[in-house]
């Protein structure tokens, strides 16, 4: 009984870890290759959602259309706001550096809340509601639908990383950056692409998750404390370990909402943020401390 | 001489200022600058001076007021044992967070207190038979001093700029102080402050809990002002507002609170104005001014004096933190 | 080949580098010695365009390089071992020697082929080939920073201190790499505090002191200087 239960916990937590996985890469990429915690990838998620909304219900376009849009979209923003504000702000101090990107948020979530209105909205079904039941276990189809694409994102992005010679070179860059450009690496365009594909695997993870949940202009900050607390789990600046946190997190999170309080469900994520970042600030799949921080 | 004429008028216009302003309006604006230039001291200190990037003060600043609501409300305590209460709650609080978190470095310290404020968020809007839940709490009785009654604005004014004059004191002291050499020192280079024979670790914990306590401190004036506390006055996005104040004031400039606190109250009235671009104008500014201006207005009044300075071929000693601008 | 002509360098208000002139002929090993701070480094740094001089020029087979970007500079066949190797340290041996041929676009046979030259110059390369390169010894680091640079298909390479941290063994084989890289007709400009090996291995060499050249010749002319001796071969070298 309890491990059936226990799995279907799992199961369950497995869909939403996928969402907080996609988040979590957002921040390593930038952490990783400049060192930057971007505050707003939740705004980045929630414009993801909104975008959704916006080409399939407003729009009429297809949903694969509407991914596609949307994505390069917010990539293109997040590219945007990396040439108009980063680039001079990085080198300074690193509180700078964090409250720009806080004020980006809180820019990006009351512009989007002027333009689709601070009430809740509720995306359609695009998924099959089916719901599996395999040996005492429940799962819906949505689930795996978008456990599905979120994981196929997420392998493709990694192919590129390691599979090809621009990933190579972005890799990199984001280890030496003189060095890379000395071996003829375009920074700038290393810079863009990790802008630009933090921004836009945030806004695939928002728009994945739209038809499950309801979606408002504030819901970035929740998904931005998720991501980062993934990210720190499986060690911040680290793919895999994103990965990894993201599922973690997913399952941990419904464990603790079946098991012990669904009010007190964010309070435990926080705590364990705080006690990871205390006692294993390295995630919990480095052995070594990462010294850079 | 001179800095004493202009101390007495200072002192006249604040005093008379109340007396200018008719309007209840006006005069509670006036009562919240002087509660933000509280918050925004206690937000200088650690942030300021001791550069750790607080996103969570607005958690002290709730800590603060619950606890002098409750013992107001279930204990039928008055003001001041209130705000001592507050204060050392407030303590409590700031050593008990501070110890462990503090040693965590640069924007990871940030975030634990953004973790922070929410877990207490949380708890205040859940712990309902103390907090009363997401109602909050009302009917706290006005502050009242020796059977003085503070139940008009103008009243409260007056007990508030009594208040924040001993805490700037005592801030002042604190910075100008060898204290406060220490402390910019362990901002500017942990690691050869700790060389010197600093421990750093302890100065910072002090240091967080004197600015926690100064949050809660407001925390009791706030509870005692509206009468009224509830777990949405103390989200993060508060936090931000502090430490905004201080960015737009100068972080590590002894008035910076004050300028601070002036600006951001006076505009967020105007923002009012404009209603849903408010808080987008908000987000915009803080990007420009991290932009344009980093050391805050009280960066320019500094340059503006040494330039004063200059003309008059007097040397000028720089203040803290005027070479950061060049 | 490169030739430097009284280039002024300055990092912020300091001038580092006054009035240098040098010039590096087709097939010839260079090399300049000088103390700590000499300005050694900053000239690597300036002929691959990471420093740009307030005047002077540098020019390659006739073109000025200061005014190209630094990855257009690695295109014309200047590649560089920078001081402290500066290797990649997550990416394995074999993808930070690809990394040499990053800006060679197309022409996959030649790079195969020269992969393949540098693993018979290293074979230690061929035999670490999966391993993150952080895991790399002292000197297997330089012969992997010297092996990337060669994948550049470079025509003048730059030698930025490679016997630094070495120890003697190590340096004499690195030494010996140097002369087999200039026997395939790349020209060579190291740049050294180890004044003895680079001059006993050198064509011509430079003297750097504060910033300007102040004494140059062949490498066994001045292995005979006797302020050379004094000042950067020390005793041990005259007795």
């Amino acid at each position: 009984m309890i491990t059936s239960l226990l799995s279907q916990q799992i199961i369950s937590g497995i869909a939403i870890g996928s969402i907080y996985a996609l988040i979590a890469l957002s921040f390593s990429l930038t952490v990783r290759a400049l060192n930057v915690i971007h505050f707003a990838q939740g705004e980045f998620f929630m414009l993801g959602a909104f975008g959704a909304i916006s080409c399939y219900m407003l729009l009429g376009l297809p949903f694969w259309l509407a991914i596609i849009i949307t994505t390069l979209v917010v990539a293109a923003l997040g590219i945007a706001l990396q040439w108009v504000f980063y680039n001079k702000l990085w080198k300074s101090h690193h509180v700078f550096l964090l409250m720009s990107t806080q004020g980006t948020a809180i820019a990006l979530a009351n512009g989007a809340m002027l333009i689709w209105g601070p009430d809740a909205w509720r995306f359609p079904k695009i998924f099959s509601e089916n719901v599996y039941k395999i040996g005492g276990l429940t799962i819906p189809e949505e689930m795996l639908w978008i456990s599905f694409f979120a994981i196929l994102i997420m392998i493709g992005f990694n192919i590129f990383l390691y599979q090809t010679k621009y990933g190579m070179g972005f890799r990199a860059a984001a280890q030496d950056r003189e060095t890379a450009q000395l071996m003829g690496v375009n920074l700038a365009v290393a810079d863009s692409f990790v802008f630009g594909s933090s921004a836009g695997l945030g806004a695939i993870g928002g728009l994945l998750i739209a038809p499950i949940l309801f979606i408002t202009p504030y819901i970035g900050p929740i998904f931005t404390i998720k991501g980062f607390t993934a990210a720190i789990l499986g060690g911040l600046g680290s793919i895999q370990g994103a990965i990894f946190g993201g599922f973690l997190l997913g399952i941990i999170e419904n464990i603790v909402t079946f098991w012990i309080s669904s009010t007190y469900k964010d309070a435990i994520v926080f705590l364990i943020l705080i006690l990871v970042l205390l006692i294993k600030p390295s995630g919990l799949l480095q052995k070594k401390t990462i010294e850079k921080v | 001489m001179k800095k004493n004429i202009s101390l007495a008028i200072l002192a006249i216009v604040l005093l008379v200022l109340p007396l200018l302003f008719q309007s209840r309006y006006t005069q509670h604006i006036l009562n919240m600058i002087l509660i933000y230039v509280m918050l925004g001291i206690s937000v200088n200190l650690i942030f300021g001076y001791i550069g750790a990037l607080t996103l969570g003060q607005a958690a002290f600043f709730g800590i603060g007021a619950y606890t002098a609501a409750i013992i107001s409300t279930k204990l039928g305590l008055s003001f001041l044992p209130c705000v001592l209460c507050s204060a050392v709650m407030g303590c409590l609080a700031g050593f008990i967070i501070g110890i462990p978190t503090l040693r965590l470095k640069g924007p990871y310290f940030a975030i634990a207190t953004i973790g922070l404020n929410n877990i207490i968020c949380i708890i205040f809007l859940n712990w309902e038979h103390l907090t009363g839940g997401a109602v909050g709490i009302s009917g706290i009785p006005y502050a009242s001093i020796l059977g003085l009654q503070f139940d008009t604005e103008r009243k409260v004014y007056f007990l508030l700029l009594v208040s924040v004059f001993l805490i700037f004191l005592l801030y002042r002291n604190m910075i100008s102080s060898h204290y406060g050499k220490v402390m910019i020192a362990v901002r500017d280079n942990e690691l050869a402050a700790s060389a010197m024979g600093i421990d750093t670790a302890k100065v910072k914990v002090i240091v967080l809990a004197i600015s926690t306590t100064i949050a809660a401190i407001a925390g009791a004036y706030y509870a005692h002002i509206t009468n009224y506390v509830a777990p949405d006055a103390f989200p993060v996005m508060e936090s931000i507002t502090f430490l905004i104040i201080i960015v737009l004031g100068g972080a590590g400039f002894k008035y910076g609170p004050i300028y601070g606190a002036v600006v951001v109250v006076i505009l967020n009235e105007y923002l009012q104005y404009f209603e849903q671009f408010n808080m987008l104008i908000y987000g915009v500014l803080i990007m420009i001014l991290l932009l344009f201006l980093p050391s805050g207005i009280a960066g320019i009044v500094e340059i503006a004096k040494a330039k004063y300075y200059e003309k008059k071929k007097i040397y000028y000693l720089k203040e803290v933190g005027i070479d950061e601008m060049k | 080949m490169l030739k430097i002509n009284k280039i002024n360098v300055f990092y912020g208000n300091l001038q580092v580098l006054r009035d240098v002139s040098l010039n590096i002929n087709k097939g010839e090993v260079v090399a300049m010695i000088g103390a700590n701070g000499a300005g050694k480094t900053t000239i690597i740094k300036t002929i691959s365009g990471i420093l740009k001089p307030s005047s002077g020029e540098v020019l390659f087979e006739g073109e000025d390089l200061t005014k190209l970007k630094i990855p257009k500079i690695t295109g014309k066949g200047i590649a560089q071992c920078p001081e402290g190797r500066r290797i990649f340290p997550q990416l394995t041996v074999e993808e930070n020697l690809l990394m040499g041929s990053y800006t060679r676009n197309g022409d996959k046979a030649g790079k195969t082929k020269d992969y393949e030259w540098v693993n018979s110059l290293f074979p230690i390369l061929a035999e670490r080939r999966k391993q993150p390169a952080v895991t790399l010894s002292g000197g297997e680091q330089q012969m992997l920073a010297m092996g990337r640079a060669l994948m550049a298909k470079p025509k003048l390479m730059l030698l930025d201190e490679p016997s630094m941290g070495l120890a003697p063994m190590l340096v004499k084989s690195i030494y010996d790499i140097v002369k087999t890289i200039n026997a395939e007709g790349i020209s060579v400009f190291v740049v050294e505090q180890n004044a003895f090996m680079a001059l006993n291995h050198s064509d011509r060499a430079y003297v750097l002191e504060s910033g300007k050249i102040v004494l140059s010749g062949t490498g066994k002319e001045l292995l005979d200087n006797s302020e050379i001796k004094n000042f950067y071969l020390g005793k041990k070298v005259e007795s």
